[in-house]
């Protein structure tokens, strides 16, 4: 009768350990659905001397980043006028499309492809590039958060090739906001 | 208490059962439905010797024939032994060849020969003709179905003799004789169920009776006409989605209306010429303009250079060397002419493939009227060992991934503004995916050549780019096209 009762306790043990791992199962499965706001997505700035580059990123609904970048007037912190912006709108009504497409991958940040529009003699073309963008780790709790911005170029072969790109390829962006203000 | 405790066994036993069976279904259906659809894959020609149907078939034909190809005199056509297509389904099976004619044919229809294996008899050799678009031959490449009403005609060679492929096959010559006349039947189909996946076809043929001489020796071969027919039910297995072979009353064995056809299901599935012969003639013409060749070879022992070489062959003759150095820049060709050959390295720290930019390049040469897609060609040789040759098969597709490049959005109007923004976006989005982040899938220091190729092949798809890579030797003699099936497996065929 005792060992018939410990085989019945054993069972019921069993029996709550299958029940409550498939329950937790279907709970890891909600949590992994929720949906967090990326540190990525936002404004990031990089000031020099007077003139400004900004940084637009957001997140796709598959989870991948897109943005624009622009370079703006600067004067004792004050943002005047637009010196460019990558995010085009043209008379015939065109806006062109986004011209930052990266991934995210834990511990190399966001990297992927940026097309640069914006180059002197090259205005309606779009040069291909690599960036990567990654936050910097540190210990300061109110700080604002920075990331390396790199841009480099890509191999191959060049038609009609300019060396170089209109917008800063080594340098370290400071978060300014989570919204966006692409125009 | 016992009567619990077998309660409670059951209890655990279905919660177990329960979940574990949800776990499995996917595996379960998954290997349900290969079981139960036959299959097809390539098989060389000394795999074929190792099939216990065939290997007894297999002729003593030289090793050079078995290589390359076999010449049928009766019927004028060239088989190709490199690349045969078994299909099989249940006890059926069959051998499909492609089949090529030399230049002065004018037929643009595909061809394939089918060796039917009919259980107890033989192989029975048909002719399978088709006439598609470029648009369904594509989908035959990808392995999508489409439906064949109408597009196939498939001729019974009654004079083919299988000895020529296989050892001891052996039609006979079963001619019909109709009232004294001998007749070879054709059948052509005119309904099919091929677009409908799973179904076992069972399409209407009609027949179509083509009067031929009779030959000398006696035939005991006869054929009675049903005026009550109202058409040849011939079961095709409708690979690669059919079921399992049933038999069809009336149709199969010797009885039913049917006496005296081929009976037996005929397994067929259009196969095209992996290899495009406009595309390797292309390669041929390009290569033996002049002396570029030796241009093209010794680019290719440049390849343990630190820096990358390059050079291009106009539409004159003449060839230019391109400015060496980390990348190559592409120097415009003497006005009034196109390159026909662009030709480069990659050194050691870059891909053993085609790089995005050298695509990008190539469109801006085509934007810039410096290249005429029906004769360009470009030749790569890399110092990870790979040589390879690239087309554009599909100036139309070419010219629509790269939409963006050829166009200027504030010059379009108003309703080719999303075509822009949509080759645009593809365009990065790949871009990205398999060049440029972090995790990118091409990756500069993979040495897996094959697997790089592999992974470029599936990216060439899935960007529906219209180019066609070959691969080739550092002499650059031999040409093998090479593309990926729908299960994104590497498929090779050899330019003839």
């Amino acid at each position: 009768m005792q060992l018939k009762t410990n085989i019945m306790k054993k069972i019921y043990l069993l029996y709550t350990l299958v029940i409550a791992f498939t329950v937790l199962n279907v709970k890891n499965i909600n949590a992994q659905q929720i949906e967090l706001p990326s540190p990525y997505e936002g404004t990031w700035h990089y000031a020099n001397g007077n003139e400004l580059f900004i940084v637009s990123l957001w997140k796709e609904n598959d989870g991948s980043f897109e943005g624009y970048y622009k370079k703006m007037e600067y004067n004792n912190g004050t943002i005047g006028n637009t010196i460019f912006n990558s995010r085009k709108v043209y008379n015939n009504g065109a806006v062109f499309p986004s011209t930052i497409y990266g991934s995210f991958y834990a511990g190399n940040g966001i990297s992927g492809s940026i097309c640069d529009n914006t180059m002197e003699n090259n205005p309606e073309d779009c040069k291909s590039g690599r960036f990567e963008m990654l936050i910097i780790e540190d210990n300061c709790g109110n700080c604002p958060l920075t990331a390396t911005w790199k841009v480099e170029e890509v191999s191959g072969l060049r038609v009609d090739f300019i060396p170089g790109f209109s917008i800063p390829t080594d340098v370290i962006l400071t978060k300014v906001s989570n919204d966006i203000d692409v125009d | 208490m016992h009567r619990k405790l077998k309660k409670l066994w059951s209890i655990l036993f279905i919660t177990v059962l329960a979940i574990t069976s949800c776990q499995k279904d996917d595996t379960y259906m998954h290997h349900s439905n290969v079981e139960s659809k036959g299959f097809s894959r390539t098989i060389s020609y000394e795999e074929l010797k190792t099939m216990p149907k065939a290997i007894a078939m297999i002729e003593e034909i030289s090793e050079e024939r078995r290589k390359k190809s076999v010449y049928n005199e009766k019927y004028d056509f060239t088989i190709d032994t490199t690349n045969i297509e078994l299909f099989e389904i249940g006890d059926y099976h069959s051998l499909t060849f492609n089949v090529f004619r030399d230049s002065t044919s004018n037929s643009t229809a595909i061809e394939n020969l089918i060796l039917n294996w009919e259980p107890y008899e033989d192989y029975k050799s048909f002719l399978t003709t088709y006439n598609l678009t470029e648009s369904e031959v594509d989908k035959i490449k990808n392995d999508e179905k489409i439906d064949l009403s109408g597009k196939e005609i498939l001729t019974h060679l009654t004079k083919f003799d299988t000895r020529t492929i296989l050892k001891s096959g052996g039609n006979p010559p079963n001619l019909v004789q109709i009232d004294g006349s001998c007749y070879i039947i054709t059948y052509v189909r005119t309904v099919s169920y091929s677009d409908i996946p799973g179904q076992l076809e069972a399409s209407v043929w009609e027949e179509v009776l083509e009067p031929t001489p009779c030959p000398e020796e006696n035939t005991n071969y006869t054929y009675t006409l049903d005026p009550n027919a109202g058409g040849l039910y011939i079961p095709i297995l409708n690979i690669p989605n059919p079921e399992p072979y049933i038999p069809i009353p009336g149709v199969t064995g010797g009885g039913g209306k049917n006496v005296g056809s081929p009976f037996n299901p005929v397994i067929t599935k259009p196969k095209v010429m992996m290899a495009s012969k406009k595309e390797c003639e292309k390669i041929e013409d390009a290569l033996s303009a002049g002396n570029y060749m030796e241009n093209v070879t010794a680019l290719a022992s440049l390849i343990n250079d630190p820096y990358e070489f390059g050079s291009g062959l106009d539409s004159n003759g003449n060839v230019t060397l391109f400015q060496t150095g980390p990348d190559i820049i592409i120097i415009p060709p003497p006005v009034g002419t196109t390159y026909t050959v662009v030709s480069h390295t990659h050194d050691s720290g870059k891909l053993s493939i085609f790089s995005f930019s050298d695509l990008e390049a190539i469109a801006k040469l085509l934007k810039n009227e410096q290249i005429d897609t029906s004769t360009f060609i470009a030749t790569l040789s890399t110092h990870k060992g790979t040589h390879y040759v690239l087309t554009i098969s599909n100036t139309t597709k070419f010219k629509d991934f790269f939409y963006h490049k050829f166009h200027y959005l504030h010059e379009l109007d108003l309703q080719y503004h999303l075509k822009y923004e949509n080759s645009h976006e593809k365009a990065y989005n790949l871009k990205k995916k398999y060049y440029d982040s972090k995790n990118r899938l091409l990756n500069e220091n993979n040495v897996n050549n094959e697997m790089v190729l592999e992974i470029f092949l599936n990216f060439l798809k899935e960007a529906d780019i219209g180019v066609s890579l070959f691969e080739t030797d550092e002499n650059f003699e031999t040409f093998t096209q090479v593309q990926v099936n729908r299960k994104g497996e590497i498929k090779r065929s050899t330019c003839n």
